[in-house]
């Protein structure tokens, strides 16, 4: 039986614990505590050491689901649950001021952790701030040597959340068959 | 043979030699298109208003004979569609007789109005729907009129059949539609017969109010993602090599799994059409659509294109030769190998 990992990385509120909620087989684990940037982050809640999820495979393998602590002070578990991850899909809340300037931190500090790079960026709250526009996240990853899969999401909708898990898998697929 | 015609009632007969003379004098605005008969049947009849007044006080503005009256004052007379001062002066015939025309037009035929091009299954990108044609409402197939408006965006609706909206379009504004993205793939699909009907300024400012419009180039992802039978459009090339500059946003636009695998793969490495079509397992219809549909929004460039971006390579990760039979797992497991469209709205 092989294990996998996919990590969900992001800022507060940026829709991690749901998105793993969205895609695991068994109920996740999630410990959140009452969060005390609250009033910042909008949340009543937060993740005080990671989310983590299970998708369970026919063959018996599994793919490990987690969610990255939102504060910055956890960053030292980020290695860890990065470990032979096939993709990261870093989350990133529009609503923020500082949205891509932290998209492109946890793409920094991620990418390298997982399989070819591969990071996909979903983008939520863009409905209600469609300021800064998707153009901006894309722009500033390519200006630090990254090319990746920038969408407006909302992973509150199951379909958003498998989107991005297709698109991680495509990404893969593609280099895998045009390697071969 | 003329077209219209005018028959008096109860008027001195100097009124109604006067009437034919003027009819005369205004042939070069009117032509030869009016008449005068002695009485009914005609499209108009012509009586004084005192007459008219006797008659029950009910619109009859849809049937003929519409009623004109000749009266002494500017005072209007329900019945009457329209009235005419005395003494009658050519101007004011001209004035009464222009409004009259368009309402008999319009109670002989309610779709005189439109034009019935045929239905087009497939248009040839050359044969651009002429600017005219958009003047009046315009009956074709829905596939042919969103081609037309998306050449050149004009305020309008399609409305299908049984006369509910399809979408309607305002330029520099962008489209609305009470359909998905998704149910709007379907109906482009199916390709409806569809009457286009340009809106008057008035229409504009009230749908402006009423509705929510989304981006003319979510309409155009749509439109070519759709196509059932698609043609390479002509800034595209059967042969040249092609890739992406950003992935779509799939947040945001209907798509299925395979428009995600064949971004895929042209964000990882230039390719021809047919190339795509093969590497992907994508039919190569499906291909051409997405082709066409990335071009629309400006993400389909040259293969030379952006090569001197500086793309950092991924340092060392987990290998990925051996996740081909995962990756199988994953996407069945999410029915993420589906053909059928996803959307966000």
């Amino acid at each position: 039986m092989a294990a996998y990992r996919i990590v969900f990385a992001g800022p507060l509120g940026a829709g991690k614990t749901t998105a793993v909620a969205a895609l695991s087989d068994v109920p996740p684990v999630t410990t959140e505590v009452a969060n005390d940037e609250a009033r910042a982050a909008g949340k009543e809640t937060t993740t005080v050491a990671f989310d983590y999820g299970q998708v369970l495979l026919p063959s018996g393998d599994v793919v490990l689901l987690y969610g990255t602590p939102g504060q910055a002070r956890f960053d030292f578990m980020w290695p860890i649950i990065s470990e032979n991850a096939i993709g990261a899909v870093i989350l990133a809340n529009n609503g923020r001021p500082d949205a891509v300037a932290a998209t492109v931190d946890y793409v920094r500090n991620f990418a390298p952790r997982v399989a070819l790079g591969n990071c996909v960026v979903g983008v939520g709250r863009c409905e209600e701030y469609p300021l800064p526009p998707l153009e901006a996240y894309g722009d500033a990853l390519l200006e630090v040597g990254f090319e990746l899969p920038v969408m407006a999401v909302d992973v509150r909708r199951r379909e958003h959340a498998l989107l991005l898990l297709d698109v991680l898998l495509a990404r893969l697929d593609a280099a895998r068959r045009l390697e071969a | 043979m003329s077209e219209y015609s005018i028959a008096t009632h109860a008027l001195p007969a100097a009124t109604v030699a006067a009437l034919r003379s003027m009819l005369k004098t205004l042939a070069p605005m009117l032509g030869t298109r009016w008449e005068v008969r002695d009485q009914l049947p005609a499209d108009v009849l012509m009586a004084p208003a005192e007459m008219l007044a006797r008659l029950p006080p009910v619109p009859r503005h849809s049937k003929l004979p519409l009623f004109v009256a000749l009266a002494a004052d500017d005072a209007q007379l329900a019945i009457a569609f329209a009235s005419i001062k005395r003494p009658v002066s050519p101007p004011r015939l001209l004035e009464a007789i222009q409004a009259v025309e368009e309402q008999i037009r319009r109670i002989r035929s309610p779709q005189s109005l439109i034009e019935t091009v045929p239905l087009l299954e497939k248009l040839d990108i050359q044969a651009k729907l002429a600017p005219g044609t958009l003047d009046m409402r315009l009956r074709t197939g829905l596939r042919a009129a969103t081609f037309r408006l998306l050449q050149a965006p004009v305020a309008a609706s399609l409305i299908d059949e049984t006369r509910h909206a399809i979408y309607s379009v305002l330029p520099g504004i962008g489209f609305a539609t009470r359909q998905t993205a998704v149910e709007l793939v379907a109906t482009l699909r199916a390709n409806p017969p569809t009457i286009l009907i340009e809106l008057s300024s008035t229409d504009e400012k009230a749908l402006a109010q009423a509705r929510d419009f989304r981006p003319l180039r979510e309409l155009e992802w749509s439109f070519w993602i759709s196509a059932r039978s698609p043609w390479l459009r002509p800034e595209v090339s059967q042969t040249g090599r092609y890739r992406l500059l950003r992935w779509p946003d799939f947040g945001r636009l209907p798509h299925s799994h395979a428009e995600v695998r064949l971004a895929s793969f042209l964000m990882t490495q230039p390719m021809t059409l047919d190339e795509l079509g093969t590497r992907t397992d994508v039919s190569r219809e499906r291909a051409m659509n997405f082709l066409n549909a990335v071009h629309g929004l400006g993400l389909l460039a040259p293969a030379e294109a952006g090569s001197a971006r500086r793309v950092e390579k991924p340092r060392a990760g987990p290998s990925i030769s051996g996740l081909g039979a995962l990756i199988s797992q994953l996407r069945r497991k999410f029915g993420l190998t589906r053909s059928e469209r996803v959307g966000s709205v």
